[in-house]
């Protein structure tokens, strides 16, 4: 991905760095895992949380940053399996438009729609990327599957890439 | 006392003679993870991760069973030496069944943070998933065989600190583990003094006190050595 | 795809599992006759399996953090019905700080759950309509519509959620409670900060029940007859002396009537007034009131429950909203769109319950844990969930390793209800052999009534599916929509 424009608002200089995901079915772990990874790096300026799900409150402190990262895990069934099977690091301003308005239908949120609760509610929104793992069972358990693993050096290489602001 | 003279990571360093090449490299200031040894008890060798590089030696060996002597060059640390520490960590996880979100000793727990320090995030050997259990018959510690390494701190406190002789290592390969009395639950062996030095001394979650929930064994290894030492000297240390 | 359940007679342990992307929908079929009217509709939630092997084995102790770390959305209700199970295999009593604390937690939980469900879910379908442009009937539809209410909802969310971190550390799955009580005492200074805030808690819940009070008397008032009104029994935690409840006291049930069929039941005796239907095309369990059978017999839990159940709340605010409910409603309400109601009023009672502990100079005694051995092989814990009556249900052998686990969730006990809001809002609105905009707005908008908890165990990018099909009497697929 080129580098971008940036344009930094005065005062807001935290990164944040969100994992989702539940810890104990498998692969869904691996957001949280890298998330606190990240805490372990203690980099200055960076904040790093691991949730279950994205909730509404989580707006304010999106407001108040200045980049956020969202990981996530990104369940591949067999098609996706072989071609698709990589970490993926996308910038959210250019996806956005595409999406759609997310369901209330279940507790989840999206980071769209987190996104834009920070700005409509809080006027500031941060720039924001998601990195997306590749998850292939979900299972009760807390290893994760061999070809998710196996994915951990690229998704942290992508990690450190957004840290280093080459994103 | 003689003193000898070594080189550690390329640093000279002098140390008793008898010392061991583990005690020689902490004190020239070389970090050497290991897990089963634990200052005073006897070491036994048995988790291999403290192996290091002898030149001259083409066999790697454990820095806490060898003796340092005069003018050996010794390296901690290689691409070789990590790669076989996060093996050894590896191997660890992968022969247990470790859940650390729900482990008692999450977050305070050496073979974690031996992870951590070997830069093990995920296995590449496959989990056996054996099915192992728990002993929860001692009124007031637990065993959970899931979590246990093998590294014998509890087997050698026992017998050497406490001198009851509760705990033995049993049966053989993936079969091996922690026996207490005669292969009896441990509630009912009637040696036990219900001291707690091997809750103590584990390094993990594995052996831990009743009623404690996720995250809240915290072990005190060290407090081991002031009781050594106290009664080594024969009084207040 | 519907899958028939090859071991009827076992017991199973219920729980979601909305995971993947191809099973995971949220699904729903609207079944016609052969007069092209709805026969019946189903709401499927599919069952969360493999957990009971994964506890069994396991000390009871762990049971805790396990049930906490499966269901995200609701951690503390997991938590104190496990610790409440826990209490009873060691037999003791619980300090009474530590029963206060739990109380708080609870409470601070509820408020919060609440505050989500109504803000964020809901309020965009009463705000802007049902017939509203889909792209708009949103959260941002209700940020343009109403900033403030969307941001008081994140107030009231941001404080519950800090009075439970407060309490229980940051680390809530570390599971605070504990067989026994709980691992720390109040924290020094909490109770005044918490204290502090409470007055713009109060006014955001105030402003919000005004709100919601007047759109039940003008614009909704069709929904309030079409979502899920019938009568059913109700079941829940009812204190001793008729008060609300949601952690300690008996369980009521109550019919359509307001008699009461079952009162002051402790929840050890639960199995002999509930059993646990198993339909072939669920792996969910229906739990029901045994002596009238699965149908007559299905009863509603959850915040309309517990306050249908209670003579009063027990605080004044709280009761004030509770008696104007009851004018609006009836004794006792049916028409689910009252659950939205009852959340709010719950809220404030809530928020009076918090108010209280803290004033309560026995919340601060440092004396929080007791501790003993097992002492009984088998226990029931109950505790009130935002969603309805949670139970834990172990069996553990002599040393308190567990040999049969048996969870039932507000979810599965609000599923009959949950079919019948749909098929009723089918019947309403289904419109020749389509599905239409509008009718999926409001079978979403009738299951949204219970708060389901969907969202158990994982998430995997993104949020849930809903997938709507409609069969014609031959069986025969007529339609799918699925919406994102
Ligand atoms: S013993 Fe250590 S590594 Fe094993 S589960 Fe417990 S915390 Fe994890
Ligand atoms: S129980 Fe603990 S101290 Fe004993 S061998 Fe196992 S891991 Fe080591
Ligand atoms: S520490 Fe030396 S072999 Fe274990």
């Amino acid at each position: 991905m080129a580098p971008m424009e940036r344009s930094w608002r005065s005062g807001s200089v935290v990164e944040l760095v969100i994992g989702i995901g539940n810890r104990l079915r498998s692969d869904d772990g691996v957001g949280p895992r890298l998330a606190e990874e990240v805490e372990a790096w203690g980099l200055s300026g960076v904040e790093s949380m691991a949730v279950p799900q994205l909730t509404p409150e989580l707006a304010p402190r999106l407001a108040a940053c200045a980049r956020v990262l969202f990981i996530d895990a990104w369940l591949v069934d067999g098609v996706d399996a072989s071609a698709a099977a990589a970490p993926l690091l996308e910038s959210l301003e250019a996806l956005e438009l595409s999406a759609a308005p997310p369901s209330r239908f279940s507790h989840h949120s999206t980071p769209q729609a987190l996104l834009q609760l920070a700005e409509g509610l809080y006027g500031q929104r941060p720039e924001a990327w998601w990195l997306r793992v590749p998850a292939h069972g979900l299972e009760l358990g807390e290893q994760l599957s061999p070809a998710t693993a196996a994915q951990l050096v690229p998704a942290r290489r992508a990690l450190r890439c957004w840290l280093d602001r080459d994103a | 006392m003689t003193v000898i003279t070594l080189t550690i990571d390329g640093r000279s360093v002098a140390t008793a003679s008898g010392a061991t090449l583990l005690e020689a490299a902490r004190a020239g200031g070389s970090a050497i993870p290991t897990l089963c040894h634990l200052e005073g008890l006897s070491p036994v060798a048995a988790c291999r991760l403290c192996l290091v590089e002898i030149d001259g030696d083409s066999r790697l060996q454990p820095a806490c069973v060898t003796a340092a002597a005069e003018g050996m060059v010794v390296r901690t640390t290689s691409p070789r030496l990590a790669e076989l520490r996060r093996t050894v960590i590896e191997l660890l996880f992968t022969e247990g069944n470790h859940v650390c979100a729900i482990c008692v000793a999450n977050g305070h727990c050496e073979l974690q943070d031996l992870a951590v320090a070997v830069g093990m995030d995920h296995s590449r050997l496959p989990y056996r998933f054996p099915s192992r259990s728990v002993d929860l018959s001692h009124p007031l510690f637990g065993l959970d065989h899931n979590r246990c390494i093998l590294c014998t701190r509890c087997v050698r406190v026992c017998a050497e600190v406490e001198g009851a002789h509760v705990w033995d290592v049993g049966w053989r390969g993936e079969h091996c583990r922690i026996i207490s009395g005669l292969d009896q639950p441990w509630g009912a062996v009637d040696a036990c003094t219900d001291c707690g030095k091997c809750v103590q001394v584990c390094p993990t979650g594995a052996l831990f006190h009743k009623g404690d929930g996720t995250e809240e064994k915290e072990g005190h290894p060290e407090q081991l050595q002031v009781l050594v030492r106290a009664r080594q000297q024969g009084g207040a240390p | 795809m519907e899958i028939p359940n090859p071991e009827t007679n076992q017991p199973r342990t219920v729980l979601i599992d909305p995971v993947t992307r191809i099973e995971g929908h949220a699904k729903i079929s609207i079944h016609l006759d052969a007069d092209g009217q709805v026969e019946t509709a189903r709401f499927h939630v599919v069952e969360y399996r493999g957990f009971e092997t994964f506890c069994e084995g396991r000390p009871f102790t762990e049971m805790a953090a396990i049930t906490a770390r499966i269901c995200g959305i609701c951690p503390v209700s997991h938590l104190l019905a496990a610790a409440k199970t826990g209490d009873k295999l060691l037999a003791v009593t619980i300090p009474p700080a530590a029963e206060k604390l739990r109380r708080l937690m609870n409470l601070a939980q509820i408020c919060q759950s609440h505050a989500l469900s109504f803000f964020h879910l809901s309020s965009p379908d009463f705000l802007l309509g049902w017939d509203s442009d889909p792209a708009k009937r949103n959260v941002f539809g209700l940020i343009a519509a109403d900033p403030e209410l969307a941001r008081s909802g994140i107030r009231l969310r941001q404080f519950g959620q800090a009075l439970i971190e407060a309490l229980g550390g940051r680390k809530i799955h570390a599971a605070w409670a504990v067989p026994g009580g709980v691992r720390a005492p109040l924290a020094e200074g909490l109770k005044e900060r918490v204290l502090g805030q409470l007055p713009e808690m109060f006014a955001i819940a105030e402003r919000a029940l005004a709100l919601f009070k007047q759109l039940m008397d003008t614009k909704l008032g069709e929904e309030r007859e079409v979502f899920g009104s019938f009568p059913s029994l109700f079941m829940g935690l009812v204190g001793s002396d008729g008060r609300w409840e949601h952690y300690g006291g008996g369980l009521r049930i109550i019919n359509a009537e307001g008699s009461v069929l079952v009162d002051g039941l402790s929840e050890d005796a639960y199995a002999s007034v509930i059993a646990e239907a198993v339909e072939p095309w669920s792996y969910l369990k229906f739990p029901y009131y045994k002596p009238l059978g699965p149908e007559a017999g299905s009863y509603r839990v959850g915040p309309l429950a517990r306050l249908n159940l209670c003579e009063r709340i027990g605080t004044p605010r709280a009761d004030r909203e509770l008696i104007e409910l009851r004018q609006r409603g009836g004794r006792v309400v049916s028409g689910s769109l009252y659950y939205h109601l009852a959340r709010l009023i719950e809220i404030v009672a809530c928020l009076e319950g918090i108010e209280a502990l803290l004033n309560d100079p026995g919340i601060e005694g440092r004396h929080v844990r007791a501790r003993a051995s097992v002492n009984a092989l088998e226990a029931v814990g109950v505790s009130e969930a935002p969603r309805g009556t949670l139970f834990h249900h172990y069996r553990v052998d002599a040393n308190g390793l567990i040999e049969k686990v048996n969870l039932i969730i507000a979810t599965g006990q609000n599923n009959r209800a949950m079919n019948r809001t749909v098929t009723q809002i089918a019947r309403h609105y289904l419109d020749g052999a389509h599905l239409s905009e509008a009718l999926l707005n409001r079978v979403e908008a009738g299951i949204r009534c219970y708060d389901p908890c969907l969202s158990c165990s994982t998430h995997a990018a993104g949020s849930m599916p809903l997938q709507v099909r409609l069969y014609g009497a031959d069986g025969a697929l007529v339609e799918e929509r699925i919406r994102g």
